[in-house]
């Protein structure tokens, strides 16, 4: 019943924080448990996404290729923080490279089994599309500020 | 417009295009028909709001605020776009504003109701949740590909 291992890695991330004992039992078995090495590529602007990562242990970077070809630094991710989300809501391709800067220990959840998730267990695809989409917009707010400083009157 | 002709439009409408004949009527009976004069305003940056609107037929506006307090505008929404969608989601203030430019139709559903849905028909819910993820994913990558273009190279 549920994967222990991924039932205490789950329960330490505010990601599944809404989840009772059961229903982290539940999901366990959907989702697989990574060992990452430092410097370990997980995935590569471009390529096509199919997951989402949460991490338990460990420091990663998000990088992108800019317009004129040279790499930015976006973001550091640490521990509690999840990346990949947008690969279980839509098929783009992936909008940054993530490499993990220390050993790390991080969860993968694939899109069809987030979807299994969801259609299986109505209750628990609610909440976690809810965090998803919060997430989402956290995002946006940010960026969009950032952007409104860039932007020229009409 | 009587709730069959709601229930017309909705059925050609790509945000509920996933929901079968029964989901849309019951759906229907859930949101609010509203119409909008041209140049009046259906927001304002900053304003609290909880509601996600769905435009039947129409052009709006979308503008925010500069740092140096101009009104920018940064896109025109037509027929079969949502927006509003992120109050709804992180009950956060409004992020741009939304004027009518034309004469406009638009469905109004409010977090009470939205929240109706959820509870009492999840499987409706799912969907809706879905559709709405899709749609912030959409703005996520919109932002930060506009956003690159300004980035600095580390």
């Amino acid at each position: 019943m549920g994967n222990e291992k991924i039932i205490k890695g789950l329960s330490s991330l505010p990601f599944f924080s809404g989840l009772n004992n059961d229903q982290l039992s539940a999901i366990s078995d959907h989702i697989e448990s990574l060992d990452l090495q430092p410097e370990t590529k997980v995935f590569s602007e471009g390529d096509v996404g199919d997951s989402v990562y949460f991490i338990v242990e460990g420091t990663l970077e998000v990088i992108k290729d800019s317009d004129w070809g040279e790499t930015v630094k976006l973001t550091t991710l640490k521990e509690g923080n999840s990346f990949g989300e947008m690969s279980v809501i839509d098929d783009h391709p992936r909008s940054a490279t993530v490499v993990s800067q220390t050993k790390a220990w991080v969860l993968k959840l694939r899109k069809d089994n987030f979807n299994i998730i969801v259609d299986k267990h109505q209750d628990i695809g609610l909440i976690m599309l809810k965090k998803i989409a919060r997430f989402l917009c956290r995002h946006v707010r940010q960026a969009n500020e950032s952007l409104s400083d860039f932007l020229e009157p009409i | 417009m009587s709730d069959e002709k709601i229930l017309a439009e909705l059925k050609s409408f790509p945000y509920t295009s996933g929901l079968d004949s029964d989901q849309l009527e019951l759906f229907s009976g859930f949101v609010e028909l509203l119409e909008y004069e041209p140049y009046t305003a259906v927001f304002k940056e900053g304003d609290d709001g909880d509601s996600v609107y769905f435009i039947l037929n129409g052009e709006l506006d979308v503008s925010m605020d500069s740092d140096w307090g101009e009104d920018i505008k940064i896109a025109t929404l037509t027929d079969g776009s949502v927006f509003g969608e992120m109050s709804l989601i992180d009950e956060l203030p409004r992020s741009a504003s939304i004027t009518a430019r034309t004469k406009t139709l638009v469905l109004k559903l409010n977090k009470i109701n939205f929240e109706l849905i959820l509870e009492k028909h999840p499987a409706i819910g799912v969907i809706l949740l879905k559709g709405l993820a899709q749609i912030v994913c959409q703005r996520v990558r919109e932002s930060n590909s506009s956003l690159s273009e300004f980035l600095e190279p580390i």
